[in-house]
């Protein structure tokens, strides 16, 4: 099998760290270095997909399951589509006790772990959607789209591992507030479109931090759009 | 069970646990498919029938196993096999990693066990576990509240490993501490993908074994697993030399599979290979043999130390784990962990302690108390195999601490001392440890797992007491065949040079047999000392580890980069996060200033400028973190001097930080914290996940008027609202600030908070406001 974690995206690390342009000082830059390597060396990526056709009777189930995606804008997200993946990934427990160690004993350095790792699961997203398209050729993507998205709530998350049990699968849980653990993983779901799918979910206004965020208030993103 | 359940008819996302109340009748056929196929355990089908999992369902844990139990035994009517209650991971995963606490854990599992044990099962089978912690707590509610016979099957990767990291060697330590009545594999993977992991468990252990393979790995698209049953059953027959007792099989094995593993075992059953037990102290993640020089490191105690003290009383457990972190780096083996402290609540201090460092540490800890409540709750709170510290040879001491020990599969130190005081020959030492001996072997603590502390005498008191000590260390070794901890510090009281007679010392008794030493791993030189002994007693082969650690040595201190008199003051060194030089240039202007004029004319400033550079957004968040991190180590130059002097402590005032209950994301609270400490306030950091009352009673009890929250997810600001609304109940006076990914200044006003913090500059300028 492909690796599925192949790279940090170093800009991608910059903007979560608040970066704005200008000079990178060198004690910074070996910093940064040295944890994109720490994170990449660390993580012990695991995943699982799985495709389901969608029955439209009562909002959107997933065939074979007892399994609904509630809200209008998955809905709106997989107008055409037939098919939908639900996909979830996890870098695994070695990076949470990695990133727990280091906010004990260099707060900067930990601040840098936690941005790389943020980018590290992203980019797995990234190559398990290679992935997801060699097994159905022909098909296009839409953007991937989770739970505590615009209008669907993360309390989805619960049911959502249920379904993809991955906790026996992949060792992924969901605490009693929703929140994934270990923190550093992501599920979505993906629709399977017969032509290409307008990028539209991952705007600013889709974010759980439009709100405040402090990119926004300048002018700018934090790249993920 | 599931695989059936699958094939006829149940959807992903249905709880299978149900059809006992719906379609019972479907789950006694199944049952009965595998007795005729030879089954002689049938698993009742309650693998996820918890209270957690079966919330919303209408429907209780007690009702379901009941049903379930009650359905595998109408099953096995006229015959003589068994029901087992199948208990499954809760699907939640403990603290620290995750946010169920151990005891929530236990209590789940007791609601099932006992309403198990009621409807008649013959033993209870935990099984697809993945986390020793949790397995744990599953293991001590059926010792504790049911008299059935206990299984254990855990779930491993193809490198040995649980997802939550738990080896094979702790697995086994643990379990069979724990007294459970035989354990094994399950689930995962196939035959042989499993066999090389179940031969490394029939090492580790004697109790009967128990594998239960998938039948390979299941087609994405249908389903179907790719093993048939009779290569399945081929497959299973390697395992006949591993003496194996209990097989069977997990995913994918329809009744066929037993059927054929039936046929292909039979006949072939052998007796377990005798295995050389060994000295095994572990946390769930690295077992560590005792079949050398293993270090623990002694930091974890107030003793003597001001700074330790005060983060017991405050709380601080951030302060208490970067001790472990440190010297987990540095090299030591095993942490002794003592929190004792007159005003501390030991018991629940230990039980904090031992949680949160699991989350940090992997190294095994060893519980270091007198206080038989405090051991114990070290114990159970702890999911690897620890040491206790200690007992001596007083009977009533042994007779208290030792069933502690015991009960959970502990080692144990033994003071060669009682009651008459530390001997003064080694050969009344010996005797102190034989009597220890005899008493932990006769509560049936196993040999392997008791070590002798000899005890070291102050040399410039008691000269002649060291030859004392090395000779009572060989004759523990040599005729009782122990292991043996001393602590060698207290050798140098009184001398100069402290760490030379210190290392010196260390390494005659390792000579003379010490093999668990407790010293301070950050100190070279013992740890110098360690590394020469391997390569002198030919345990460190070709040199490797010794020429490791000086390889990686730096070459020499770098010079420093300005003087405070020329290019570099102490501005620049904050703002550059130059740490090594901020603790100079501090030393330098102590000579000129006094303390507070430095913070406030130059400390701080150069802060502040740090801070608007960020907000304009011409310096990032690790530098801001950086620059922090500089003036830290200025303000503990600070913070020396004034001590030196005697003079009030320059603290600017009580600051209480929070990550609000249910919410684990703390690295915004946590840099809030570095930046605040930085201004000179006193940041008692409550942690994460912290109930609403925890934070109420600190507050009142350390009479902090300042109080911070963070939250992250919108799921877990109702217990932000909550925190807030109580601190307002409880009467206390406090301006609160709140902060976090989700929040907004409106919200902020709207659960009442006084101040909405975006980041960590805003913080400060708040508790400026409020504290001046």
């Amino acid at each position: 099998m492909e690796p599925v974690l192949t790279a940090v995206n170093r800009n991608e690390v910059l903007k979560y760290l608040h970066y704005r342009g200008g000079e990178v000082p060198p004690e910074t830059e070996a910093q940064l270095q040295e944890a994109m390597d720490t994170v990449l060396r660390t993580a012990r990526p695991r995943y699982r997909f799985q495709a389901f056709g969608i029955e439209r009777a009562d909002g959107l189930r997933l065939a074979g399951t007892s399994f609904t995606l509630p809200g209008e804008e998955v809905a709106s997200l997989l107008g055409e589509c037939t098919h939908c993946v639900l996909l979830a990934a996890t870098l695994g427990g070695e990076i949470e006790s990695l990133l727990r160690r280091a906010q004990l004993t260099d707060m900067a350095r930990a601040v840098i772990l936690d941005a790389c790792a943020s980018s590290a699961i992203e980019n797995v997203c990234d190559n398990i959607e290679t992935e997801i398209l060699a097994q159905h050729p022909g098909m296009h993507l839409t953007d991937r789209f989770s739970p505590g998205y615009g209008d669907m709530p993360i309390t989805v998350q619960r049911a959502f591992c249920e379904v993809m049990d991955t906790s026996r699968k992949i060792g992924l849980t969901v605490s009693a507030s929703g929140i994934l653990i270990p923190r550093k993983s992501v599920t979505a779901v993906i629709g399977l479109a017969g032509r290409p799918q307008p990028k539209r979910f991952r705007g600013c206004e889709y974010c759980s931090l439009f709100a405040t965020c402090a990119f926004r208030k300048d002018g700018t993103t934090c790249g993920k759009s | 069970m599931g695989t059936m359940l699958q094939k006829s008819g149940l959807k992903l996302g249905e709880r299978p646990e149900l059809l006992c109340l719906t379609h019972p009748e479907t789950v006694e056929n199944i049952h009965r498919m595998y007795l005729d196929a030879g089954s002689e355990i049938i698993y009742a089908n309650t693998f996820g029938a918890n209270a957690h999992k079966l919330d919303g369902t209408g429907h209780s844990a007690e009702e379901v196993v009941s049903a379930a139990v009650r359905t595998a035994k109408r099953a096995c009517a006229g015959r003589a096999a068994r029901v087992a209650l199948d208990v499954g991971p809760i699907g939640e995963l403990l603290e620290p990693a995750g946010t169920l606490a151990f005891e929530e854990a236990y209590a789940l599992f007791r609601e099932m066990l006992v309403a198990g044990e009621r409807a008649g099962a013959d033993l209870v089978v935990f099984e697809t576990m993945t986390d020793l912690y949790e397995v744990k707590a599953g293991v001590l509610a059926a010792k504790e509240h049911t008299t059935l016979p206990v299984f254990v099957t855990m779930t491993f990767e193809p490198n040995h490993r649980t997802f939550t990291g738990c080896c094979v060697a702790s697995m086994a330590a643990v379990l069979e501490g724990l007294g459970v009545d035989a354990l094994g594999i399950n689930c995962s993977l196939g035959p042989d993908e499993i066999f090389p992991i179940a031969k490394q468990l029939s090492e580790c252990t004697n109790l009967p074994l128990i594998i239960k393979a998938n039948a390979g790995l299941p087609d994405p698209e249908t389903g179907l697993y790719d093993i048939s049953p009779a290569d399945f059953a081929s497959q299973m027959v390697q395992y006949a030399a591993l003496g194996l007792r209990y097989v069977g099989g997990c995913c994918g094995t329809t009744p066929d599979y037993i059927r054929e593993i039936r046929a292909a075992l039979e006949g072939k059953g052998a007796a377990a290979p005798a295995i050389v037990r060994k000295t095994v102290v572990c946390s769930p993640t690295q077992a560590v043999t005792v079949d050398g020089v293993r270090v623990i490191g002694e930091r974890i105690n107030p003793t003597g130390k001001k700074r330790f003290q005060q983060a017991l009383r405050e709380g601080d457990l951030d302060y208490i784990l970067s001790q472990g972190v440190q010297q987990a780096e540095a090299g030591a083996h095993i942490l002794d962990v003592n929190v004792g402290l007159p005003g501390v609540d030991e018991p629940e201090m230990m039980r904090r302690v031992v949680k949160s460092l699991q989350g940090v540490v992997d190294l095994p800890l060893q519980i270091d108390s007198s206080n038989p409540d405090a051991i114990e709750a070290g114990l159970r709170a702890y999911s690897g195999r620890a040491i206790v510290n200690s007992v001596n040879g007083e009977p009533e001491v042994l007779d208290r601490i030792l069933p502690i020990v015991k009960k959970y599969g502990a080692c144990v130190v033994g003071l060669a001392l009682d009651a008459g005081g530390i001997p003064e020959t080694a050969e009344a030492r010996f005797a102190i440890a034989e009597r220890i001996l005899q008493a932990a072997l006769a509560h049936g603590i196993p040999r392997e797992n008791v070590f002798i502390d000899c005890l070291t005498l102050t040399v410039s008191a008691q000269q002649a007491g060291a030859l004392e000590t090395l000779k009572a260390l060989r004759m523990v070794r040599d005729r009782l065949g122990l292991h043996t901890v001393l602590g060698v510090s207290n050798i140098s009281f009184g001398l100069p040079n402290r760490q030379l007679i210190n290392h010196s010392f260390l390494t005659l008794a390792m000579a003379h047999g010490l093999d668990l030493p407790i010293l301070n791993p950050n100190l070279d030189a013992m740890m110098d000392a360690v590394s020469a002994f391997n390569v002198l007693y030919n345990v460190d082969r070709d040199s490797e580890a010794y020429i490791a650690r000086f390889a990686e040595a730096p070459a020499a201190a770098p010079q420093p980069t300005g003087t405070g008199a020329g290019g570099m003051d102490i501005g620049y060194a904050v703002a550059k996060g130059l740490k090594e030089d901020a603790r100079r240039l501090t030393r330098e202007l102590l000579k000129e200033h006094d303390e507070l004029t430095i913070i406030n004319t130059m400390l701080i400033p150069a802060l502040d400028r740090v801070g608007d550079r960020f907000e304009k957004g011409e310096i990032f968040l690790p530098q801001l973190i950086n620059a922090a991190g500089a003036s830290c180590e200025a303000f503990d130059v600070i913070k020396d001097s004034i001590l030196q002097k005697g003079a009030p402590s320059v603290s600017k005032g009580k600051i209480i930080v929070a990550t609000v209950k249910g919410d684990i994301h703390d690295i915004g609270k946590n840099i809030v914290k570095v930046i605040l400490e930085n201004y000179g306030y006193q940041v008692i950091d409550l942690g994460r996940d912290v109930p609403v009352q925890a934070v109420v009673d600190a507050a009142v009890q350390q009479d902090v008027h300042l109080v911070g929250l963070s939250a992250l997810m919108t799921t877990t600001l109702p217990s932000m609202a909550e925190t807030i609304a109580a601190l307002r109940g409880s009467g206390h006076p406090c301006t609160v600030f709140v902060g976090g990914a989700v929040l907004t200044p409106e919200y902020a006003a709207e659960i009442g908070a006084d101040y909405y913090a975006k980041d960590a500059k805003q913080s400060v300028d708040i508790a400026k406001k409020v504290l001046g």
